[in-house]
């Protein structure tokens, strides 16, 4: 264990404490005085506060990362940039929020102004009268920043918190790291001291101005335009993505994150803001009686500054070993420590809120009071205040609390799933789905939070139509829910074998939809929507890579492989066919768009005679197979875009919609088409004549519902993927019974969610797995357990 | 209204999986959904209910592990599960660890089993170099740790903080291999080419790289898989200490996954059994085949996205764990000196 702090720091410490104020400070100081401007046209829960509320509930990591994501340039200045920009929007939004309370609780805002006064000497009263609140909002953005270093460690910026929390993780003993972080949280306790002294007087002084004649300049109406403007970033990234796509990507464990999450800062808040205005009382009693205010305040306000200014690592670290020492449970489990975490890390923010909110308070109703009677009148008196202090303190504690991982990170309990937390780890592994999912589900604690205030304060009857949106989103997207297991109907496959993950990189897939087996060796072809061609041995292993050469309109949805091994890509965006080597070299193109013979829309599958001729299925208006030679010459085509019914078995044309595969069985002279929007398999002879449909539509077993994929599992069955129903299918050809099903919807292995396709091969289903962006193998089930089991 | 609101918050109040007493424990410091892949699989074959705790980025694996040392007296894991294998050891030294059954090691290759029996190795990260191939050519890429001091003089090399993780691991183990004098010469000579040591991890050593901030970087393979897979403009390889020691001048450096059972466990026969899933072919299989792309290391299991042609090189954790101290403090003072001459 290293005990000299020294000897593990990477640079001089006091470099380390300089870089630290040299951001902190003018951060909080830009976001103290925009929020005082902004504050002055904010009301609670009206109109801009809402944008201040979402803008503060975004941790200051995430809105980096949002804003370095969006802008980021090649120049090294604009990671600086992007931070201080974030942390300023981020701080501005907290400081307006804090610096609202004064906007209602100061009686000469109507009342003062000048006339005939220049607008500089309207600036300065501006400020003089507001320095207060401007001080209170950059105390509460520097006492935070002071602390949270994560913002700082994505943009790179060595901080004291980083230093303190490297140390702890190269071993450092406790009492080292008290050691070198002592001197200077005594040097900031002692600097608050001072400010804060200082400025009471002055808020005293200020608090005292008489009314005056005169009109106000300045308009601030529209300040809060920074706030939405630094918006833009996050909601560009969620709009970035398919939001609806990813929601289904939502787990049960966002879902139980959220409403932990808002547990734990709502119960840190109502202590904090019974904390606040239990305080808010006994300092304007104490103030408006002058009797000892100062020596209790100064010792309340060293401790809280104390504990505020102290790093994330060292109060973890002291809780976590305060609550093993003194309880004998397994008490360090407990939520309880995180709220306590929370409230430590927020008491200094409501102390400053508590503390001028008492010496803005009217002396003229205490006097009043006073005369009534004693403290009972007085705090009777006091009550709207006290009740407006609770409400603003409880909000901002939520706002903090919510986005804070430095603390509540290391003491959270096994299974609590705080959303910060899954926020940040999505953040440092590069995971936009989840980013997607879970900066929504903080907008929507926002405003739950919000709502639950002002039902308490009854300050509205109504809500606007948005914010019940907001309000239920929680509610709308666990429908969308990825649940797990326990709430799909069905059962999984059994031992599945899994090849891929989602992802980019080689080996990955991002939604795979194109899947076919090499007939001479068993290699798994998959084709994903970044047009990446992949081969696989079958034991999983990738073999060879290649894109397609144009993929500008859309990626594939359909390959096949030739018994001569070249690889038949259904390019069905490109409306023609690909054709490659085995080892991805491109030899020629069949088709183009259009409605001719010869001609395509939308192909989506190839199938090949023994002779060499080729079948193409293809939609979107066509809806039809076609033939050609071996070298692409046209011979004709069958079926026809239209509705099933009895014609077909008059006339011999199949109506199609959307035939997704076809498989061709030459030995019984037979195609099999799987006709996925009729939700139905088309049976036809080897010339194309309609036989019979299979299958009706629905989502029952034994029913269909957008059949994707078909191949044959042995001479009289075959096995059918279900796009809609994330499951596979057996389908008895003598007898036309279709089921049972296997595999059920999820994302877990062995669950299917969006199968496009699926292949038979050596004793085992392939099937192509895309919304999980991966492949699964299972072993084909024997002759008894068909009749009704999982494979 | 006010009964809808008040269901909502208490949304998340219901899961009391944590204290169920049948509900076997996990701490995992590795990535969350590739921690789900095991869990989910593991729970579905056993029937054991899991109760997941994961590590923030926030706390980088200490988080978890003060966890443990605060709750020593009274512990809620049962099991520990770490993406790395110092932090894991030094717990074992501190008497935090139980040894695992004969059962879950005895099939487990010798060389990936602490000489305590204390923890057990699988499936690893391979230590990478990253570079920006718009920005260098690849024969200019460092080929070895080593070989980082001696690059070329125009090549700017990001590193993580090497008092964190894998990078530490990394750095450590090359120190183990040299002499307190080579160590400090070779310290000297990376400090003077001022790398630059980022504080926000190896991702952002990937991020560094990718946005042309640094030519190359050191990292793990799974954040350069993480970058490529957002089609980030990276190249990779894995990459070796370098030395012609026991590793080989062409080996690569992998850093197991660890598991240990927890004194005091509730439930030491679910751990056990979670800690025999995870050291099996299955449990290996998952993470190659996860976004992860963990390289298996005692058994059979296929590679997936990362396949190595080198050997692989498995340092001892113990000597790497006794050299770390002294190391990362030389290398510190290094590049305290290195900053204040320039």
């Amino acid at each position: 264990m290293i005990e000299f702090a020294g000897s593990a720091l990477l640079e001089p410490w006091s470099t380390t404490v300089a870089r630290t104020f040299a951001w902190i400070i003018p951060v909080a100081l830009v976001s103290g005085i925009l929020g005082v401007f902004i504050s002055r046209n904010t009301r609670p829960l009206r109109g801009s506060w809402w944008w201040l509320v979402m803008a503060a509930m975004i941790p200051p990591f995430a809105m980096f990362h949002a804003v370095w994501s969006r802008c980021a340039t090649d120049a090294f200045l604009a990671r600086p940039v992007c931070l201080a920009a974030s942390l300023v929007v981020w701080g501005t939004a907290l400081s307006a929020l804090i610096s609202s309370i004064w906007s209602r609780s100061t009686d000469a805002d109507d009342l003062t102004a000048l006339d005939g006064a220049t607008w500089f000497d309207i600036v300065r009263l501006e400020f003089v009268r507001r320095a207060p609140a401007a001080c209170a909002g950059a105390a509460a953005v520097a006492l935070v920043l002071f602390g949270e270093s994560t913002a700082f460690d994505l943009a790179q910026v060595r901080t004291v918190a980083f230093e303190l929390k490297a140390l702890a993780a190269l071993g450092v003993s406790l009492v080292a790291l008290i050691q070198i972080a002592l001197p200077l949280l005594i040097a900031l306790m002692v600097c608050s001291i001072l400010v804060g002294r200082g400025m009471a007087g002055w808020t005293l002084r200020t608090s005292n101005i008489a009314s005056m004649q005169g009109k106000w300049t300045l308009s601030t109406k529209r300040a809060i335009g920074p706030i939405i403007l630094g918006l833009i970033p996050v909601i560009s990234i969620l709009c970035a993505r398919n939001v609806w796509e990813d929601a289904a990507g939502l787990r049960a464990e966002h879902l139980r994150g959220i409403g932990w999450s808002i547990s734990a800062a709502l119960c840190a808040s109502i202590v904090l803001g019974s904390f606040a205005a239990v305080a808010t009382t006994m300092m304007a009693q104490s103030i408006a009686n002058r009797r000892g205010r100062w020596i209790l305040i100064v010792l309340c306000s060293s401790i809280v500054l104390f504990l505020a200014a102290v790093p994330a690592a060292i109060l973890s670290s002291v809780l976590l070993h305060t609550a093993d020492l003194l309880f004998e449970t397994t008490a360090t489990s407990g939520w309880w420590l995180v709220v306590l975490g929370h409230s430590l890390r927020a008491a200094a923010v409501v102390w400053c809120i508590a503390l001028f909110a008492a010496v803005q308070w009217d002396r003229s109703a205490s006097d009043a009071a006073a005369l009534r009677g004693g403290a009972t009148s007085f705090a009777i008196a006091l009550w709207p205040t006290a009740l407006r202090v609770f409400l603003s303190s409880a909000l901002i504690v939520f706002v903090l609390s919510f986005g804070d991982v430095s603390v509540a990170g290391a003491l959270e309990p096994a299974g609590a799933d705080r959303l910060a937390t899954r926020l940040i780890d999505a953040l440092h592994y590069q995971r936009p789905g989840p980013i997607a999912v879970l900066l929504p589900l903080v907008g929507c604690a926002a405003v739950i939070a919000a709502t639950v205030m002002a039902i308490i304060s009854k300050r509205v009857r109504t809500l606007h139509p948005c914010i019940m949106v907001m309000l239920f989103l929680p509610l709308i997207l666990a429908g969308c829910a990825e649940s797990g297991s326990e709430h799909s109907v069905g059962s999984p496959l059994s031992h599945p074998r899994v090849i891929g993950a989602p992802g980019r990189a080689n080996g990955l897939f991002e939604y795979p939809r194109a899947l076919a087996v090499d007939p001479r060796n068993g290699d798994i072809i998959v084709i994903d929507k970044t047009a990446r061609v992949q081969r696989f041995h079958s034991d999983g292993s990738l073999d060879q890579i290649w894109m397609m050469p144009r993929f500008e309109q859309g990626k594939p949805t359909g390959v096949s492989v030739a018994p001569d091994g070249r690889v038949f890509v259904a390019d069905t965006h490109e409306h023609r066919v690909l054709i490659f080597s085995s080892d991805g070299k491109e030899l020629f193109s069949l088709g183009q768009s259009g409605t001719g013979p010869g001609e395509f829309i939308y192909p989506t599958d190839i199938a090949f005679r023994s002779d060499g001729r080729i079948l193409v299925s293809e939609y979107g208006g066509n809806d039809r197979i076609q033939e050609f030679t071996h070298d692409g010459k046209w011979i004709r085509s069958f079926g026809e875009r239209g509705d099933p019914g009895p014609a077909e078995s008059i006339d011999g044309i199949a109506r199609f919609d959307r035939p997704q595969s076809i498989l061709l069985d030459e030995q019984a002279n037979r195609i099999y088409v799987a006709d996925a929007c009729h939700h139905r398999i088309v049976e036809l002879t080897g010339e194309g004549e309609f036989v019979r449909s299979i299958g009706e539509a629905g989502v029952d077993q034994g029913q269909l519902w957008y059949p994707y994929g078909v191949d044959r599992l042995d001479e009289h069955t075959l096995v059918v993927c279900e796009f809609g129903a994330n499951r596979l299918q057996r389908l008895d050809l003598k007898t036309a019974k279709v089921g049972p099903a296997w595999g059920r919807s999820g994302s877990a292995v062995g669950e299917l969610a969006a199968p496009w396709s699926v292949a038979v091969w050596d004793g085992h289903i392939i099937v192509c797995d895309g919304r999980n962006g991966r492949v699964q193998v299972v072993s084909v089930p024997s002759s008894e357990a068909m009749t009704g089991s999982d494979p | 209204m006010h009964c809808l609101v008040l269901g909502l918050v208490l949304v998340g109040c219901g899961d009391d999986r944590a204290q169920d007493n049948e509900t076997l424990v996990v701490y995992a410091s590795a990535d969350e959904p590739v921690a789900r892949l095991i869990v989910d699989a593991f729970e579905k074959e056993s029937g054991i209910d899991v109760t997941l705790r994961l590590d923030s980025e926030a706390s980088k694996t200490v988080g978890l592990a003060e966890r443990l040392r605060a709750q020593r007296a009274h512990p809620e894991a049962d099991v520990f599960w770490s993406s790395e294998c110092f932090v894991m050891d030094a717990l074992a030294v501190e008497g935090i660890l139980t040894p695992l059954p004969a059962t879950v090691v005895e099939s487990w290759p010798r060389k990936l089993v602490s000489a305590d029996d204390r923890w057990a190795g699988f499936a690893g990260r391979v230590r990478v170099v990253v570079w920006n191939p718009q920005k260098i050519e690849e024969t200019l890429v460092p080929t070895s740790l080593e070989g980082c001091s001696s690059r070329e003089k125009n090549v700017t090399l990001a590193i993580a903080d090497v008092r964190f993780g894998t990078t530490r691991g990394h750095f450590s183990a090359l120190a183990a291999l040299m002499s307190d004098e080579s160590w400090s010469n070779w310290c000297q000579q990376l400090a003077q080419s001022n790398p630059m040591l980022l504080p926000g991890g190896n991702a952002a050593v990937v991020d560094a790289v990718a946005s042309g901030e640094a030519m190359v970087g050191l990292t793990d393979s799974d954040d350069a898989i993480a970058a490529q897979a957002q089609g980030r403009s990276i190249a990779w390889r894995p990459i070796g200490l370098g030395l012609d020691a026991e590793c080989g001048p062409h080996s690569v450096f992998v850093i197991p996954n660890t598991v240990g059972i927890i004194v005091g466990a509730r439930h030491p026969d679910s751990a056990a059994e979670f800690a025999q899933f995870l050291l099996s072919s299955r449990g290996e299989s998952i993470l190659a085949q996860s976004a992860s792309a963990n390289v298996p290391l005692g058994s059979d299991a296929k590679n997936g996205a990362v396949t190595l042609g080198d050997s692989i090189c498995l340092v001892d954790v113990r000597t790497v764990a006794s050299a770390m101290t002294r190391a990362i403090e030389t290398f510190l003072a290094r590049v305290r000196d290195a900053a204040g001459e320039r």
